[in-house]
């Protein structure tokens, strides 16, 4: 970068700054690569670092003009006449940042602060300043990792716990869905059951008639045999008042079932959905 | 350089550069003056130049050299008593560290 461009460039940057500040700053520096002379022209204007650098420092010091006196900083109450002047524009510059471009002058000092223990010295000195604010930047990033470090050790720690609740969460599911199954395994029981019941009753009823039958053919049974048959229309009885139950049983009852179970589904899967 | 440099003796090493000159100096001649003492970059002093300016301790004023204007600076009445009061303090606080270091053991 050329002296034309640095000054054009800290123009444009200090551009939101009264009128006669921003003349009074750029005399200065244009005097100042004036009096350099042109040999060391180069070298000066890398010292200076960015022009962004340049106009964070002019708008920041203006900036704590406005609050005359006031000393309070980020690290509480400072004595003015002991503060540290590289802190001072470094931390001020900082705050401005939000007017310039924030990346540029972080890596302006961070170029410098590469460059700091080359060939210019003063340099490594307002780096030594500096390094203070640095410090505490770093710190911050550090605390940051150390934040990552920290979740990813929690995260590793509660797995156990995460899985356990996975568990019990699956445990939970396969219970009722045991349940579930359970239910349906003791209602299709109690269907057979009771289709069972009504045709056992039907068959023994027939059975026992028939046998009553026979047993009224054979000579001085008949009256066993007639009572044998009573008994047999007994249980034929019993079975066809049992299919008609079995009957209203399986119309009422599966179709109530089923329909059931389909709105209890529709209810848990709008719920699920609310949740979630 | 190990120690930093505080605000106020900055300021007090600038007024004691600028005194030396009755007529005043300008802002180069400055910065390289300081920089015998303390490392400082060569854009530090703008902001200090300008708060000593605000604070009436230093005065500016152009001066026509070689068909152009050169700002020169120059030191006020109560940029004096600022600099007097700042190496009073100076030489009490040096002797103070200076006899806690010659008294050290090494």
């Amino acid at each position: 970068m050329n002296r034309e461009t640095f000054m054009k460039e800290l123009e444009y940057l200090l551009q939101d700054i009264s009128e006669e500040e921003k003349a009074d700053a750029l005399s200065y520096y244009a005097d100042y690569l004036e009096e350099a002379g042109t040999d060391n022209e180069e070298q000066v204007l890398r010292e200076f670092g960015s022009p962004e650098r340049i106009a964070a420092m002019i708008r920041a010091d203006l900036a704590d003009n406005l609050k005359e006196g006031g000393s309070f900083t980020e690290r509480g109450f400072e004595d003015e006449r002991f503060r540290d002047p590289g802190y001072q524009v470094v931390k001020r510059g900082n705050r401005s940042q939000g007017g310039g471009g924030p990346q540029t002058e972080e890596e302006t000092y961070k170029r410098n602060g590469a460059k700091g223990d080359g060939s210019t010295e003063s340099q490594a000195g307002r780096d030594n300043k500096t390094a203070g604010f640095w410090k505490g930047k770093n710190g911050e990033k550090e605390i940051n990792g150390w934040k990552i470090a920290f979740l990813v050790l929690a995260v590793l720690i509660a797995s156990p716990l995460i899985i356990a609740l996975f568990g019990i969460g699956f445990g939970l599911f396969g219970g009722l869905l045991g349940l579930l199954i359970g239910g349906i395994a003791v209602l299709a029981a109690l269907f057979l059951a009771a289709a069972l019941w009504t045709a056992a009753w039907i068959i023994a009823g027939i059975i026992v008639i028939f046998a009553g039958a026979a047993v009224a053919m054979t000579p001085f049974n008949f009256l066993n045999g007639i009572w044998c048959m009573g008994m047999g229309v007994a249980f034929l009885g019993i079975g066809l008042i049992s299919l008609a139950v079995s009957i209203l049983f399986y119309g009422k009852l599966i179709p109530w079932l089923i329909q059931g179970s389909a709105e209890l589904t529709k209810t848990l899967a709008h719920h699920i959905r609310r949740i979630l | 350089m190990v120690f930093n440099t505080g605000a106020a003796l900055l300021d007090a090493v600038v007024l004691a550069i600028v005194s030396k000159d009755a007529e005043g100096t300008y802002g180069y001649k400055i910065t390289q003056d300081v920089r015998q003492a303390i490392e400082i970059s060569e854009s530090t002093l703008y902001p200090v130049l300008r708060r000593l300016q605000k604070e009436d301790c230093l005065e500016a004023y152009d001066l026509a050299i070689d068909g152009r204007n050169r700002r020169y600076y120059r030191i006020t009445e109560q940029g004096r008593v600022q600099l007097n009061l700042y190496r009073g303090e100076w030489a009490n606080y040096s002797k103070k560290i200076s006899r806690i270091f010659e008294e050290a053991c090494i």
